[in-house]
């Protein structure tokens, strides 16, 4: 039997994580007139909770816990819009340590060492050094990226001379630069670990976080604004919209969380349900980014809102790891997933 | 959130398998014929029964076999599976939503009755809550009781009530209170639908069959005995009802959906699409749909596995349930449309299209019936989000 209702303990690292990233990452960081933000006690902060080892074994340096506790912590990290260098760094020590690089892995899990998202920048690349996105990195961050073949790290090597383009989604850096993709400093095959399935559910996590963010602040707002002598939510023009934001955000999660145990388990219909959880999530996130800005108003089209980071961050996370299209193709390929 | 699969589940499984291969019905259930229908379906329940199948998480003391929810829902997947008769029209409601209430709500003696009838097959039921101006609006309802010794006398009219000319008994929501008591003075009573003063009238629907009917009551007299919790208390029983309903009593029909599903998927990869030579699956757009029908059946199957974990611990079923019904009646209506989408031409034929054109009709009912989707957004927007009135 799947069991889909948290345990007691996986309830209480959901608490933590969350009060800690409401404490230490509010929403407001990302605001125009916002204090500068302290990267570097951020990380520590994020080390010393422990969110980057969590589902590595604890010969590794990690808690021994499973995909399920890293895609609870992913989740509320989606909520806050936390870098996705935290979610590439995670993915980064499962590298390290199935290359039996225990030292690289137990840098990444105590955070001495970090890893930022990256990704295949166009189809083409000239012979071996091929344009490849970073998102968020900082200098001396390892790339971490994935195909259907497997996962690898990368050495930033080629981005001393990288390239920054503003990115769609403004609360983090975009720099593009080339680099060798047949000489990744340690690279994971699908066949020897699934860590490409488990990306996808992370990732999902993440999405269903900001499909989840999305409609908690609408439906705060929707509580609050008043127009016609009554809080805007109770007219049943938004009322529905909120309760399908609602529907979205937590078949999302149960999806992720599903996925997240099958992918663990090794299930027969892992590939479809990890695939499932990602194209689920990110539609979740995309229609409730854009129902959140629209159920806003006016004052959701400024920046000092905070809503529209959801809808800017889905099309990141959209991109990573599979496109809707591309999982849509995958997931129709797949034999049924049933009992 | 964790994955166990005790060796007792996975025999329990193997077992639901093996009985139903070798004990499922080999001739199909009849089309047309109601009665027919009826027939068939009563003995295909005696057959469950006897094969000690029925009410698998019912308690022992009613005829049932005192199992887990985990169990039961294993049954659902399996029974869907193997393409078992889809009973919806006849036993379904005594077994999914009027047994269970009863089970949460009746007297001992109301239990002891009725409740190893729904077992058997022996007795089925109907739902009588609607009204010709109280549909999504239940609490405006006027049909009317008035106490009588130890006698309800009720005089009113229901209407849409399904299957009311083959159910033996009925739901009953009147109003015990004033006429503007709302919520507060309505009473949830079992009516015999052979009482003298019962009228039914069928009435054809979109699918040119007689799924619903008016019924009439002149001067229907009902036991006291047969009122289920309080006079003026029925509201707090129609929300068991309603929580059964709109949850545990959708596993059975998602499973079948998502079967479905998978037939359909089947059928895309082994059939020319439009174009005539390649298989429909070869169009992006038709790929794309199934696709995504298939990640959102997964979600839901997701979604009713967190209902059952919660069941599990004991928990009743609440008004999570909207998000479950809300979210498979809507796929079902997706599916069904799809697959005729998929036929193509073809499709236009009713006896081509099969029995993708009798669901592709009931998913117009299903997004309706037990609260419109719309009603359904209501009670997320309200219930669970806490949005104002």
């Amino acid at each position: 039997m799947w069991d889909l209702v948290l345990s007691d303990e996986q309830a209480m690292i959901e608490n933590s994580v969350r009060d800690y990233l409401d404490r230490e990452l509010p929403l407001e960081r990302l605001r125009p007139k916002a204090a500068p933000h302290d990267l570097a006690r951020a990380r520590a902060g994020m080390a010393e909770l422990g969110l980057l080892g969590i589902g590595l074994s604890e010969a590794a340096g990690g808690s021994g816990l499973g995909l399920v506790e890293e895609a609870l912590i992913q989740r509320q990290c989606g909520r806050n819009l936390v870098s996705p260098s935290l979610l590439a760094t995670v993915l980064a020590a499962h590298v390290a340590f199935l290359a039996r690089d225990a030292t690289l892995a137990r840098a990444f899990v105590s955070g001495r060492e970090w890893a930022c998202l990256a990704m295949a920048a166009a189809n083409s690349g000239d012979g071996d050094q091929c344009p490849v996105y970073a998102f968020d990195r900082n200098p001396g961050d390892w790339l971490l990226l994935w195909n259907e073949d497997g996962m690898g790290l990368f050495d930033g090597e080629g981005f001393a001379r990288s390239q920054s383009h503003a990115c769609l989604d403004d609360s983090v850096t975009l720099q593009q630069a080339r680099i060798a993709l047949d000489r990744p400093r340690h690279w994971i095959e699908s066949n020897q670990a699934p860590l490409a399935l488990r990306a996808q559910v992370l990732i999902a996590a993440r999405m269903s976080g900001l499909a989840q963010q999305s409609c908690e602040l609408t439906v705060e707002y929707a509580k609050t604004r008043r127009q016609f002598g009554k809080p805007i939510g109770s007219f049943q023009a938004v009322k529905h919209r909120c309760a399908d934001m609602a529907l979205r955000a937590n078949l999302a999660w149960q999806q992720t969380a599903h996925a997240s145990l099958k992918v663990q388990a090794g299930a027969h219909d892992a590939v479809l349900q990890a695939a499932s959880a990602k194209l689920i999530a990110a539609q979740a996130a995309h229609e409730n980014g854009r129902a959140a800005i629209q159920l806003h108003g006016a004052i959701g089209f400024q920046s000092e809102c905070d809503v529209h980071w959801f809808m800017k961050r889905a099309h990141l996370y959209d991109q990573v790891g599979g496109s809707m299209q591309t999982l849509a193709r995958k997931i129709a390929g797949e034999p049924s997933p049933l009992w | 959130m964790e994955y166990r699969e005790p060796i007792e589940e996975w025999r329990f499984r193997e077992e639901v398998r093996e009985w139903l291969y070798a004990h499922k019905p080999r001739q199909p259930r009849p089309e047309h014929d109601f009665q027919a229908q009826m027939a068939f379906d009563r003995a295909w329940q005696r057959a469950q029964f006897d094969g000690g199948w029925a009410g698998i998480a019912w308690p022992n003391a009613y005829g049932g076999r005192g199992l887990s929810p985990v169990q039961q829902l294993i049954w659902c997947e399996e029974y869907a599976s193997a393409h078992c008769p889809r009973v919806h029209d006849s036993v379904w409601l005594g077994l999914n939503h009027a047994g269970p209430t009863l089970m949460a709500r009746g007297t001992d003696t109301q239990k002891s009755f009725h409740l190893p009838r729904i077992l058997r097959g022996e007795s089925t039921w109907c739902q009588g809550f609607s009204e010709p101006n109280a549909g999504s609006d239940l609490a405006s309802l006027r049909t009317r009781a008035v106490v009588d010794g130890d006698h309800l006398i009720v005089n009113g009219q229901k209407t849409w009530t399904t299957f009311a000319h083959l159910a033996d008994y009925q739901e009953l929501l009147v109003r015990t209170g004033t006429t503007d008591s709302r919520h507060r003075g309505l009473t949830w009573v079992i009516c015999d639908m052979r009482a003298p003063g019962v009228e039914i009238r069928p009435i054809e629907a979109l699918d040119g069959r007689y799924h619903n009917c008016e019924v009439f009551y002149q001067d229907v007299r009902i036991p006291l005995t047969n009122v289920v919790g309080e006079i003026n208390g029925g509201w707090s029983v129609t929300l068991t009802t309603f929580g059964f309903e709109r949850g545990p009593a959708g596993f059975g029909s998602f499973c079948e959906e998502a079967v479905a599903l998978e037939d359909l998927v089947d059928y895309a990869r082994s059939h020319p699409g439009a174009s005539g030579d390649r298989p429909a699956m070869a169009s992006e757009a038709i790929a794309f749909s199934l696709a995504t029908a298939r990640a959102q059946a997964q979600s839901i199957r997701a979604l009713m596995y967190r209902m059952v974990s919660s069941a599990e611990r004991g928990a009743e079923p609440g008004t999570e349930g909207s998000f479950m019904h809300l979210a498979h009646t809507e796929l079902e209506q997706s599916i069904m449309r799809l697959a005729v989408d998929i036929y193509g031409p073809r499709g236009l034929s009713r006896s081509e299209l099969g029995d993708w054109a009798f669901g592709y009709f009931k998913s117009f009912a299903d997004t309706i019936a037990g609260g419109t989707s719309e009603i359904q957004r209501n009670i997320i927007g309200e219930r669970l989000l806490g949005l104002p009135r």
